[in-house]
């Protein structure tokens, strides 16, 4: 059942059961007063009778004999009088026989010697007060019938305007509740949207009731969980496209190699093309191995959390790095230059060398002959109040600065992903496979250091290791 | 006359591996590094009767330069490592003749090259190999005017032979390209075949059975 149609019918049920209790009580407050105002008739007529009564008994001397109270009553008598003497009926003129008076049970009436009973006869309700006068007994009779009818009436009339109260309140009724859920429905469809995948899809509910506050929630929620399958999707496709990458990178060297093994199998060769075809097998038999061990090196390194940790001379480490990158720049025509170092850090010696080499590697890549590329300490002094930590506060980065090709700004974030290449068409020209920085960044994150890379096309790449600079022990 | 081929690849190794494999085959290759390279060689030369492409290339790409080259009317095969749905639709609805990802059989490459080739163009009536005259529209093979008479297998044996002169095919490659690929003969069949075209034709020196691999057809000329 719906929940509209739930609250209705229970909004409905309380309605009428509080005009049934309503219509009750008044109605009973009405029987009672018109029962009230029947017997203030019946008492008065009584006192009258009484009174008359006596005064006439008075006028006649103290004793009154049977034909006077029969002359008196056919003079004085009304409709709605009895009178009793000594057994004997004498006036009458109600429906009432003396039997029905005297099989009827009296009830002392409220601080005086009347007595009062209701006796039904033929369907009438008849209200009777038995009192003593003249010598005899009087009864003051009042039909009932009059009031059972009014509130007969009574009752009907208020069923009916309960009844009309029923027939306009429940309509109305549904179609405020209608009106109040509707904002469950637009979230109930907004959850449906996003059950079905539109995961951008929020619920328009306003308002501060708790529909509103549960909208609110809602959405929070959407948030979250937008928020969570982007992620998702984001690491997903990170995933798939090193695969691609990966299976490129494979595919390349493969190709080549079992195409040159195919050649020299089945096709006639000259003395020279066989040794080329050999050159090629082997030069790109290292490229696969250079490959296996990069993706080796970097997942070792994904793992590595902790390491051992020297303490290593910054003009130290430049120097071996700058050694071992020179053969391969002097063969490109490219200069290498040390610049100014100073301090040192806490690291291990082999990655951080392996990591310098791998920029200098990038940024010889990046450069065309006759160029020269530069590494140098630089010191940012920041402003520090306490004058005892001024040393360790002090910036210091590693800056390796070349003035080839530079990169183009929205390429910068990407840079450090796996087989990332600004080049697009992966050229193997410059002979790498993309993974360089990624060994950088993954060698640089274990150690704490910070990287910036600040490039401008065509006027070259500067690459900042930020650490925090210990001056050397010397 | 030889037929020029367009190889557009930035990767050395394999254009060249390329290269040395049609040379011997008797074509022309002709080797861009990139996109632009080929490109602007077009207007100048253009006559190709084959290109293939590699789809990643520095400057622009295969199907960059695939656009370039459609003006001219020179059927292109797409080469790459792409091996995506999507690329080789890309490069198929885009008008392309095939789509080959690496890495590839050399003989696949040539055999769909070849393909490609004579859908494209007239076949060629008529081959010459070590002195021999092979009439493929009338089935015939003469020396020095003598006619030489083939049973039909021996014939298709001898052409494919031919067409691949100066390498070597397999038995399982000559009798799924020979009788066909559902032919579910023996590889002594190839053998019987192979013996008898070189006795009918002389040919026992050219005809090499190379160890482990199959039969190559060998004429320096």
């Amino acid at each position: 059942m719906k929940l509209r149609t739930k609250i209705t019918l229970i909004a409905a049920a309380v309605i009428l059961l509080a005009a049934a209790v309503s219509d009750g009580i008044i109605w009973m407050i009405c029987r009672r007063t018109l029962l009230q105002e029947a017997e203030q008739n019946v008492i008065h007529r009584l006192a009258v009778q009484r009174a008359e009564l006596e005064r006439y008994t008075e006028q006649i001397g103290g004793t009154v004999t049977l034909p006077e109270l029969t002359y008196y009553f056919k003079t004085r008598g009304d409709d709605y009088t009895v009178f009793v003497w000594n057994g004997t009926v004498v006036y009458n003129q109600t429906a009432l026989e003396l039997e029905d008076l005297r099989s009827a049970e009296f009830l002392p009436y409220a601080y005086s010697t009347n007595e009062i009973a209701q006796i039904r006869k033929n369907g009438a309700e008849m209200l009777v007060l038995k009192g003593s006068a003249g010598g005899g007994v009087l009864y003051a009779v009042e039909d009932l019938r009059p009031v059972t009818h009014r509130l007969t009436m009574l009752a009907f009339g208020m069923l009916t305007i309960s009844a009309c109260i029923a027939v306009l309140t429940i309509p109305l009724l549904y179609l405020l509740t209608r009106r109040t859920l509707r904002p469950l429905g637009k979230l109930s469809d907004s959850a449906k949207l996003i059950a079905a995948g539109a995961y951008d899809e929020r619920a328009a509910v306003t308002g501060t009731d708790e529909i509103g506050m549960l909208a609110q929630d809602f959405n929070t929620m959407a948030d979250a969980v937008q928020e969570r399958i982007r992620a998702l999707a984001e690491s997903e496709e990170r995933k798939s496209m090193f695969m691609a990458d990966f299976s490129h990178e494979l595919k390349t060297p493969l190709t080549a190699i079992s195409g040159y093994a195919q050649t020299m199998r089945t096709v006639r060769l000259s003395e020279e093309d066989q040794a080329e075809a050999l050159g090629y097998i082997y030069s790109e038999s290292k490229r696969l191995d250079r490959l296996a061990k990069k993706m080796m090196r970097l997942m070792e390194l994904e793992r590595t959390e902790r390491l051992e940790t020297e303490d290593i001379d910054i003009s130290a480490l430049i120097s071996a790095a700058c050694e071992t990158c020179r053969p391969a720049a002097e063969k490109k025509g490219i200069t290498l230059e040390q610049g100014d170092c100073t301090g040192s850090l806490r690291g291990d010696f082999d990655l951080l060398h392996d990591a310098l080499c791998n920029l200098i590697d990038n940024a010889c890549k990046a450069s065309n002959a006759g160029q020269t590329v530069r590494l140098y300490t630089e010191i940012t002094r920041e402003t520090n109040d306490n004058p005892n930590i001024t040393a360790l506060s002090e910036d210091c980065a590693i800056v390796v600065e070349d003035a080839g090709c530079g990169i183009p700004e929205h390429e910068i974030r990407n840079l450090a992903e796996p087989f990332y290449m600004v080049d697009k068409s992966r050229s193997r020209r410059s002979g790498g496979a993309g993974l360089g920085l990624s060994l950088v960044a993954q060698i640089i994150r274990i150690h704490g250091i910070r990287m910036d890379i600040e490039s401008e096309p065509d006027h070259g790449t500067r690459i900042k290791l930020h650490f925090v600079y210990t001056p050397l022990n010397t | 006359m030889a037929k020029r081929i367009l190889i557009a690849e930035d990767d050395d190794a394999i254009a060249r591996m390329i290269a040395m494999n049609l040379r011997a085959a008797g074509m022309e290759p002709v080797i861009f590094p990139d996109g632009e390279a080929a490109a602007q060689s077009l207007p100048a030369d253009h006559a190709y009767d084959l290109a293939l492409l590699d789809i990643m290339m520095p400057k622009k790409d295969g199907f960059a330069l695939f656009a370039d080259i459609q003006p001219y009317g020179i059927p292109v095969i797409f080469l790459t490592a792409k091996d995506d749905l999507e690329s080789k639709i890309t490069g198929l609805q885009g008008g392309a003749e095939d789509y080959i990802v690496k890495p590839f059989e050399v003989l696949e490459l040539l055999v769909r090259m070849e393909k490609v080739m004579s859908r494209n163009q007239k076949p060629a009536d008529t081959l010459q190999v070590c002195g021999l005259e092979v009439r493929l529209a009338e089935h015939r093979v003469l020396r020095g005017g003598q006619e030489i008479t083939l049973k039909p297998m021996e014939f298709e044996l001898l052409v494919v032979l031919a067409k691949h002169k100066n390498t070597a095919i397999s038995r399982e490659d000559l009798l799924s390209l020979v009788w066909g690929a559902n032919y579910y003969g023996e590889t002594r069949t190839v053998d019987v075949h192979i013996g008898q075209l070189r006795k009918k034709l002389g040919l026992q020196a050219q005809i090499v059975t190379v160890p482990k691999i199959g039969y190559r057809l060998e004429d320096d000329t």
